[in-house]
């Protein structure tokens, strides 16, 4: 399912003292199928403009369109429109609630009036994909570790069989190879079941390995929308709107900088020292 | 949070906000206490005038006043109803059973008009205090208590901390609830009983990170070695300044002449 964003603008309370611009001029693009990673420092509006993907924050003026129809028109059947956009919060373990694994990822399927049957199936399917054993099913999630909390939290919204996932900070918190873990897993969901996927991230190395489509948010707006690569390659940009440079990236310019004529738009550390290889002239000795 | 609400704090720099509180929350019991001693509209006049005073001073938005008694009319209708239907005396008006008295009327005024002023001086208190100088007055009022058992400082710090999470847990259950609602969770349709069955998704998860809240703070202030109110510095002295006596005195000078004219024929 395509995502289309038009002139968003979204103020946080508004006709108060606190009154706060939060997005503005937000024109987004989101094709079918596609991996779009939203990156930006923390305070840019990324948790807000995903919020508005799935109906749940009203914009105060703009549009969204999923597959072309709009859903801030009155009279739209939202609850439709958060089963198709499936949304993870940050820290999703914290809206845990029910006594078993089980019953927890079955609470959206519920929502949606599924036969018992039908809400089985979902749930054993939703386990596998996150990994989870069959076992710890009828197990109180509390007793779970953090990572494994996560993942009955990650297993609650795909139970729903959203045709969007939408994940806002999924590593957030989680030790360096639960990160990697988790972000492996969605790009396996995008890549073998062809699932329209957007995270957000403020570390742009964690999401570029796998992105198809990178936007910078940065001070309420989009900056760039476009190719990972094309984003890597522009240190400029991604200093000027407070993103942090991926050390691969920064280790690239510095070569740079020594005379080394090496391409800084790197994905991961295979990359970087296949590059460093190519560029040295060396080879595994 | 819409609006604001009767008594909440507003941030200003006039002279009411630079009272030492334990000044305001003196002046405003023994203002509760002499209007219930007043027994005659001469001297609730003159407490009226002193009220208005401090409404003047407090620069509070008078509309936010008049907003704030709305939600004690009903309260002021019922008790002025009771005063002026069934006080005994000289009736002057009546319309089958139901019969108004001269006595109930002046009655009904008096309990009307003292509780208006009962509800406008407590809330240019809070409106002119910030929660933090409120608990450190309470907490400087209680401590004659303390031999007694009273364990003021605790119950200051409980006060200053439920008031600093208020805010924290508000965004908390907004967050909750979204997750929820992403996951088809509809929190608006049904009846009572299915209305309280939805509440179960939002108060486990809010109650869990409370709980888990608490023990973090614990833990924070244990770390910084707090050990409650004994041997305690104050990052904010309480200081009775001059302006603090001359309220004091203008004050109290004020409502002693209201009880005075409580003799007056």
């Amino acid at each position: 399912m395509s995502i289309t964003v038009e002139g968003l603008e979204h103020v946080y309370l508004p006709g108060t003292p606190l009154e706060k611009k939060a997005l503005h001029d937000v024109n987004l693009e989101i094709p079918t199928g596609s991996f779009c990673a939203i990156v930006g420092p923390t305070g840019s509006g990324k948790s807000t403009l995903v919020q508005h993907l799935n109906g749940l924050l009203r914009p105060s003026s703009g549009h969204i369109y999923l597959d072309g129809v709009d859903i801030t028109a009155r009279g739209v059947d939202l609850r439709r429109v958060r089963q198709r956009v499936g949304l993870v919060f940050q820290f999703p373990e914290q809206q845990l609630f029910e006594e078993t694994v089980w019953d927890d990822i079955a609470f959206g399927p519920r929502n949606l009036g599924l036969p018992a049957e039908e809400i089985a199936r979902r749930v054993a399917l939703a386990m596998a994909l996150v990994g989870l054993d069959q076992g710890v099913a009828g197990r109180s999630p509390f007793g779970l570790s953090g990572g494994e909390m996560r993942r009955v939290a990650l297993a609650g919204v795909l139970a729903m069989s959203p045709e969007v996932l939408v994940l806002d900070e999924p590593a957030a918190g989680l030790d360096p190879r639960g990160r990697d873990e988790i972000i492996a897993r969605v790009a396996t969901w995008h890549r073998e079941l062809g699932m329209t996927v957007v995270v957000v991230s403020h570390t742009l190395e964690d999401v570029a390995p796998f992105a198809t489509q990178v936007v910078l948010v940065a001070q309420g707006t989009v900056r760039y929308t476009g190719p990972v690569r094309e984003l890597l390659a522009n240190g400029e940009l991604m200093r000027q709107w407070g993103l942090d440079v991926p050390p691969l990236v920064e280790l690239m310019e510095n070569l740079r900088a020594c005379g080394l004529s090496v391409r800084p738009d790197v994905l991961d550390v295979n990359e970087t020292v296949a590059e460093i290889l190519r560029a040295t002239g060396g080879g595994p000795s | 949070m819409n609006g604001i609400m009767l008594g909440q704090y507003v941030p200003g720099n006039t002279v009411l906000h630079r009272l030492d509180p334990r000044t305001k929350m003196g002046l405003v019991f023994a203002y509760m206490v002499v209007l219930f001693v007043a027994r005659n509209f001469l001297g609730l006049a003159v407490l009226a005038v002193l009220g208005l005073a401090g409404v003047v001073l407090s620069r509070a938005p008078l509309r936010s006043l008049v907003n704030g008694l709305r939600p004690m009319l009903f309260i002021l209708l019922l008790s002025f109803g009771l005063q002026a239907f069934f006080t005994p005396g000289q009736v002057v008006w009546h319309w089958g059973v139901v019969h108004v008295t001269r006595e109930g009327m002046q009655m009904a005024f008096l309990v009307a008009t003292r509780l208006v002023l009962l509800i406008m001086a407590t809330s240019i208190l809070t409106i002119t205090t910030s929660p933090v100088a409120l608990t450190d007055g309470i907490e400087y009022l209680l401590s004659p208590f303390v031999p007694l058992g009273v364990p003021a400082h605790e119950l200051a710090m409980m006060m200053t901390i439920a008031l600093r999470f208020i805010p924290t847990l508000y965004e908390e259950l907004d967050r909750i609830m979204k997750a929820q609602m992403a996951r088809g969770a509809d929190f608006t349709g049904g009846n009572i009983l299915r209305r309280v069955r939805n509440m179960v998704p939002l108060l486990v998860p809010l109650f869990i990170s409370s709980l888990r809240r608490a023990d973090d703070l614990a833990l924070a202030m244990e770390a910084r070695a707090y050990r409650g109110g004994q041997g305690r510095t104050r990052l904010r002295e309480l200081s009775m300044a001059r302006r603090d006596w001359a309220f004091l005195t203008v004050g109290l000078a004020v409502m002693a002449v209201a009880v005075v004219l409580r003799w007056w024929p």
